[in-house]
């Protein structure tokens, strides 16, 4: 009675008001802790890289939930533990970050907000881990997550960073198949490493003959992916806010000749139209028709690997004379160009895209007919810019002369070049040229082209980028090398003039890093001009360069090349699915040594023997070849006896190969004439065998 | 034999043909990926769809480098069971109704360790694991068989199976050996007391003999002593043997026989006669066992114990 008593007590006082059939327990016993640490482990090592693009909340959530999972792992004894990572709980909770996620993107359809939720959602689903085939869920998970890092990033960094959360992964497929026997993690890590090691050579030639296609399978709803670059519009400030990234705008191949440092300008984005504030592109634009000049003097050709920037437009060496050309075979034009003789391309920007471009360096643009009447407007919102403007017209009687009289004012007058210009108001202009006298290559583009405008000029501003720092056999152009400078109207050709030039003509010759003071918040790569520092970081984008060329820009267009270089035509599907499988059993023979695992370690183990036991070893086989072969645990002088007793006609022949290596053995003859007789010897009993008709052996059993 | 049934026999060893030793060969070694190497499989080619729709290098990159694992987890999982050896598989005798166990005996001769090799058999009631298998050297397995008849048990089709190192495939393979336990007759509970009892049962006659004196051998078993041990035929070259000392009362001689048991079924008969077997192997009396066909003169000890149970397991059998 008491017995049953004490026992209904415990199993009431353990009863909880939570009903039992919800299973709300996550039963930590039910999974082992070493799958659990494995598939930790696995887990965060495929978040890690999402932390640099994921909102700070969703990293913690993500990352709070697996040391939640462990702590509940370690420390059973804490109830409220239970609760948190009961499935009804991490749903709701998985239904609140979705919530959240879309309240942070502003959609949830899309690419960043779907790579959000899995990380999230891996996280959950590790925290209410049960059974054995949640595990294999969530390492397919991991799988995937892993990979959706290469949306955000796909440099050297990203790609080591994947290798180990790989072994990780290998580790935790070991621990998930027999986690009680499971070897120490340092043995399994060295095997996973080996097959990774292993299955090398087929991932290279996957990854080298997979055919790629062009474009995408499906589109998505177009992310609003964040632009990076230039812009489609100019205010006072965001070529400033540009030049702090050191970012890679583009890389430059030139097939023979540089261009010297004042002539890279590289023309993008052109705006004419202007509101008193900022310039933006006119909103009506034609194509031009280049008048292509093929013998032209001076021609420079070079190919360009433009980071994807998500816009539409292309750069080119002032004044380009050809359009942007695919790089792989098919040559076939990737973009038009505008009377504004900016390069418009028929689709964003989105991935690196090379493109082979020529230009005959210059400044003047003949491109595009008369200006329209945007170009000569000021926008009213300017006056005392205006009444300069006039007043420089009527004492000057050319544009060149006055725009040599406004340069002349930039460069006398207290005008500072800053990238941390005091912030302007209502009249920009007005306020730069007569206030604050202080800013950066936009101010005086915008100034200088407004001013023109008012003295009867029609002068419009082109953005680009300045410079580019040459990387052994190829050309940086940084978006720290954003630049604005303006174009004039003169004598029937658009004419450039940078007013940057005036102020801080170092800019044009030496780059942004010796035009500014050195407390400006410059990024350190563009001062770096020299010394072991600088040295280590064109180092190091020399590395990424390569990696670019060889890995990240391996599509459809590399790969025409190299099958170009190879001088095959591309291969058909049904040849590379020949050749991948003909190249995969040569491997697997390789690895596993065909035909069998016999020949070759028997080869290779008789190489290490003394010779005369190599000689006895051909013997066995000899004669094992013809059904005599030695029967388990038969002395071998019994052996030779009894094959002897079967085949009479070999009987001599034995007995004299049985002295022979008597003799070597135990009487130590073991000199080349000794063994060259016994091989002689073998070889004469291998004829004498070939002649025997195999019916006559007769097989005798085995002694027992 | 007809074609069909040979390859039937080349694939799924329906016979048991297999003379032991054998070495698993590259014939007769299965690989299939396991439901997780298909749900890996899946995920590979989502990761391949994405990377195509993204057009993302490094993507490929990862999905080839784990598609070389998957390979490369195919070619160890096949090492791993190729060259296996099955040396030979010792199977235990033991009463109907017991188990009995049979204990595969697996080498790695190749030069490389073998790990996690799984023994099923038809009527094991759990399969059974040998973690590891040292290179060039062996290790055994014990495969437990719920026995319900007397008889010849044959192991019967043995798949030895693997899904070393990741989980992602299993290499499996059948080895069908002519292997039996000989499962004696069930003891009958409560026999009745042994019956006739030839000779005197008292200690002190007339042919008594001394202490010590040698009455026949018998196989050595561990824990004799070896001062007991017949050196002089093991010098000879034949197998260990002890001697039996002669005691000093010579023990009644018990004469078993089916009609002994009274009983009219066999396979009580039988059931009461092997009773009757442990209760003389205990009180220590010589019995001798008639069976038709089949005599077994009066003695005792252990190999006499197992001669005559193995007698009345296959009574009135065929051959196995």
């Amino acid at each position: 009675m008491t017995a049953v008593g004490v026992a209904l007590g415990k199993s009431t006082r353990k009863k909880r008001w939570v009903p039992q059939v919800l299973n709300l327990r996550p039963s930590t016993a039910a999974v082992e802790p070493r799958i659990l640490s494995a598939l930790a482990a696995l887990l965060l090592l495929a978040q890690l890289p999402h932390v640099v693009h994921l909102p700070l909340w969703a990293t913690l959530l993500g990352g709070g939930l697996i040391g939640l999972r462990v702590l509940a792992c370690k420390r059973p004894d804490i109830r409220s533990l239970d609760w948190v990572l009961s499935s009804i709980a991490l749903t709701g909770f998985c239904v609140i970050v979705a919530l959240l996620i879309r309240w942070h993107y502003g959609y949830f359809v899309g690419r960043d907000p779907a790579v959000a939720f899995l990380f999230i959602l891996v996280a959950a689903k590790f925290a209410e881990l049960r059974r054995g085939s949640d595990a294999t869920l969530l390492m397919c998970l991991a799988s995937f997550l892993l990979l959706t890092q290469y949306f955000y990033s796909q440099t050297i960094v990203a790609a080591a960073v994947t290798l180990p959360a790989v072994l990780a992964l290998g580790h935790a497929l070991a621990v998930v198949r027999d986690p009680v026997r499971a070897a120490p993690a340092a043995s399994n890590l060295t095997l996973v490493g080996a097959m990774l090691l292993q299955g090398a050579p087929i991932a290279i030639l996957l990854f080298i003959v997979f055919p790629r296609l062009s474009g995408p399978l499906w589109s998505l709803p177009e992310d609003s992916m964040a632009t990076s670059g230039l812009s489609d519009s100019m205010s006072p400030g965001s070529i400033a806010d540009l030049s702090r990234s050191s970012e890679v705008a583009f890389r430059v191949e030139f097939d023979n000749e540089v261009p010297p440092k004042d002539l890279r300008y590289w023309r993008g984005p052109v705006f004419e139209r202007f509101d008193g504030r900022s310039w933006s592109a006119a909103p009506i634009r034609e194509v031009a028709t280049l008048a292509v000049d093929a013998n032209a003097t001076g021609t420079i050709n070079y190919t360009v690997m433009l980071q994807p920037h998500r816009q539409h437009w292309m750069f080119a060496l002032d004044r380009a004379t050809g359009l942007p050309m695919s790089s792989s075979g098919d040559a076939k034009a990737l973009a038009r160009i505008m009377t504004d003789g900016q390069l418009i391309s028929d689709a964003p920007i989105n991935r690196i895209t090379r493109y082979l471009q020529q230009s005959i360096p210059g400044d003047r643009v003949h491109t595009g007919a008369a200006p329209g009447p945007l170009t000569r407007n000021t926008a009213g919102r300017n006056p005392r810019a205006e009444v300069l403007g006039q007043q420089l017209a009527a004492t000057h009687d050319s544009p060149e002369a006055i725009a040599a009289a406004l340069l002349q004012r930039f460069s006398q007058a207290p005008f500072r070049y800053t990238l941390q210009p005091s912030l302007l108001g209502i009249s920009p202009v007005d306020e730069f040229l007569f206030d604050t006298r202080e800013g950066f290559c936009e101010h005086y583009a915008s100034a200088f082209a407004m001013v023109m405008r008012a003295a009867g000029i029609p002068s419009r501003v082109v953005t680009g980028y300045l410079g580019g720092e040459m990387n052994g056999d190829y050309m940086i152009v940084r978006q720290s090398d954003a630049h604005a400078w303006t174009e004039l109207w003169i004598d029937g050709a658009w004419q450039r003039f940078d007013p940057t030039g005036a102020i801080a003509p170092s800019r044009i010759e030496d780059g942004i890093g010796a035009a500014l003071g050195a407390d400006e918040p410059l990024p350190s790569l563009s001062r770096l001009t020299g010394g072991w520092m600088g040295g280590m970081q064109l180092r190091w984008d020399r590395m990424n360069h390569a990696w670019q060329r060889m890995v990240v820009d391996f599509d459809d267009d590399a790969q025409a090349r190299l099958w170009e270089k190879l001088g095959i035509k591309k291969p058909a599907l049904w040849q590379l699915t020949a050749v991948v499988l003909a190249v995969s059993c040569a491997w697997v023979a390789l690895l596993i040594g065909l035909p069998g695992f016999t020949w070759w370690k028997q080869y290779t183990h008789e190489r290490r023997l003394p010779p005369a036991e190599r000689a006895w070893q051909r013997l066995e086989r000899l004669l094992a070849h013809h059904a005599l072969g030695r029967h388990i645990g038969e002395a071998p002088a019994d052996w030779l006896q009894r094959v002897a007793r079967q085949q009479p006609v070999l009987a001599d022949q034995l007995h004299a190969l049985s002295q022979g290596f008597a003799r070597q053995r135990f009487a130590g003859v073991d000199d080349e004439a000794a063994l060259g007789a016994l091989e002689s010897s073998i070889g004469a009993l291998r004829k004498t065998l070939r002649r025997t008709p195999r019916g006559k052996t007769t097989s005798v059993p085995a002694p027992a | 034999m007809s074609a069909a049934r040979k390859l039937r026999q080349r694939l799924f060893r329906t016979r048991p043909d297999d003379a032991l030793p054998l070495t698993v060969e590259h014939q007769r070694i299965y690989i299939l990926p396991t439901p997780r190497g298909c749900a890996f499989v899946g995920a590979l080619l989502l990761m391949l769809v994405a990377s195509i729709n993204y057009d993302l290098s490094l993507g490929y990159a990862l999905c080839f480098l784990l598609t070389g694992l998957f390979t490369s987890a195919l070619l160890n999982t096949y090492r791993n069971m190729a060259g296996l050896c099955v040396h030979h598989i010792e199977a235990s005798s033991g009463f109907a109704g017991d188990a009995v166990t049979f204990s595969p005996k697996l080498g790695a001769p190749a030069g490389r360790a073998r790990h996690a090799i799984e023994l099923v058999s038809p009527g094991a009631s759990e399969r059974a694991t040998v973690t590891v298998v040292e290179a060039t050297s062996t290790a055994s397995a014990a495969l437990s068989v719920p026995t319900t008849r007397r008889g010849h048990l044959p192991l019967g089709r043995l798949t030895l199976a693997s899904t070393w190192p990741l989980g992602l495939w299993r290499a499996w393979s059948y080895v069908h050996s002519p292997v039996s336990a000989t499962v004696w007759p069930r003891p009958e509970n409560d026999a009745p007391p042994l019956p006739v009892i030839h000779g005197d049962g008292d200690g002190g006659n007339a042919h008594a003999h001394r202490e010590g004196d040698v009455s026949g051998l018998r196989d050595w078993i561990p824990g004799d002593s070896p001062s007991r041990v017949a050196w002089k035929r093991v010098a000879r070259g034949d197998e260990l043997k002890v001697r039996l000392l002669e005691a000093n009362h010579q023990p009644a001689t018990t004469e078993l026989a089916l009609e002994a048991t009274r009983l009219n079924a066999l396979e009580a008969q039988l059931s009461r006669l092997t009773a009757w077997v442990l209760n003389a192997e205990h009180q220590g009396s010589d019995y001798s066992l008639q069976l038709p066909g089949t005599s077994i003169d009066a003695d005792r000890g252990s190999t006499h114990r197992k001669h005559s149970l193995d007698a009345l397991a296959v009574h009135g059998l065929g051959a196995p």
